[in-house]
């Protein structure tokens, strides 16, 4: 019969060669598992994907893309430049500068509309003080216009 | 980074055996396991500007082709048909196996890897194809680790009781 020692002994030996068969196995598994190779169609299928997309991307204009820094920062990048970008912006700017001079013009007129509107209610607010000052002039001295 | 097919290339014949790999893994099926690859590929040509480096590259395709994966496995009606033997021909064809390794008991390491339950072998396959720390497993899959050690555990003793049973002549 074993002494408690002995047991103990037995149990870590037991311990260690259970250890020692994991570790073997964990690399035959780590062996076993190494990458597999890609057949070359499938490689090819990979890359007819990405040159497929590339057509679809360069067809539909790219769009507006949101490019992300390693640094955290975000910015919208433009399209790529197409032929007909050029006559297009061109054709917004004059567009811009044609709404541009009529808004201005259109501005410069209530301007003045405004100014001539002051100019005649300050006319008239003197006209009548001159008025009602001769009127009070006039009958301080006996004369009465209203009669 | 850009999106250029060319630069694109590039990135599909760096990574294009770690995502198969993965894929064919998770899946146990070779054709399964080429539409999830082709899955990501083009999400990754979609995504390409949002990453930043090789190591975010690296990390975006580990963790798409296991979700991926993971989705096209719960898809299939039936368990997956292992291939192992079929695709580990392949690999030994193309020298990639290295002196005094047995491919049959590779093979069978890779229909039996196929038996086990799905979190348990994607953590397996992290751990041995990758060799990826489990923190590092944990950060991929959005884990705690300790819920990556414990499926790494379960996994490998289950894997080895399994090889035990089905393979004595190689297990001891």
């Amino acid at each position: 019969m074993n002494g408690p020692e002995e047991n103990k002994r037995e149990k870590e030996m037991e311990f260690e060669f259970e250890d020692a068969r994991m570790q073997e196995f964990e690399q035959a598994l780590s062996r076993a598992m190494h990458r597999v190779e890609v057949r070359a169609e499938t490689t090819a299928k990979f890359l007819a994907l990405a040159e497929e997309a590339e057509r679809k991307r360069v067809r539909a204009g790219g769009g507006f893309r949101l490019i992300k820094f390693s640094n955290g920062g975000r910015v919208f990048a433009m399209p790529r430049p197409r032929a007909w970008m050029g006559g297009a912006i061109a054709a917004v700017l004059a567009l811009g500068v044609f709404f541009g001079t009529h808004v201005h013009e259109q501005h410069e007129q209530h301007q003045r509309r405004v100014m001539a509107e002051q100019q005649f209610e300050a006319a008239e607010r003197i006209t009548d003080e001159t008025l009602a000052r001769t009127r009070e002039q006039l009958q301080q001295r006996g004369i009465n216009l209203e009669q | 980074m850009r999106t250029e097919a060319a630069e694109f290339r590039g990135v599909v014949e760096r990574h294009q055996r770690m995502v198969f790999s993965l894929a064919l893994r998770v899946t146990g099926e070779y054709g399964t396991a080429e539409e999830v690859a082709q899955d990501v590929f083009l999400e990754l040509f979609r995504s390409a500007e949002k990453l930043s480096g090789d190591d975010h590259v690296r990390f975006w395709l580990r963790k798409v082709t296991v979700h991926r994966a993971t989705d096209a496995l719960r898809r299939q009606a039936h368990r997956p048909e292992s291939h192992a033997e079929e695709w580990m021909d392949d690999a030994a064809a193309d020298g990639d196996l290295g002196p005094g390794v047995g491919t049959v008991l590779e093979a069978r390491l890779e229909e039996l890897l196929g038996s086990l339950p799905e979190q348990m072998r994607i953590a397996v396959v992290l751990r041995y194809q990758e060799e990826m720390l489990p923190d590092e497993i944990a950060k991929l899959l959005g884990q705690p680790v300790a819920t990556v050690k414990s499926n790494l555990q379960r996994g490998l003793k289950l894997l080895r009781r399994k090889a035990e049973i089905t393979m004595k002549e190689y297990v001891r």
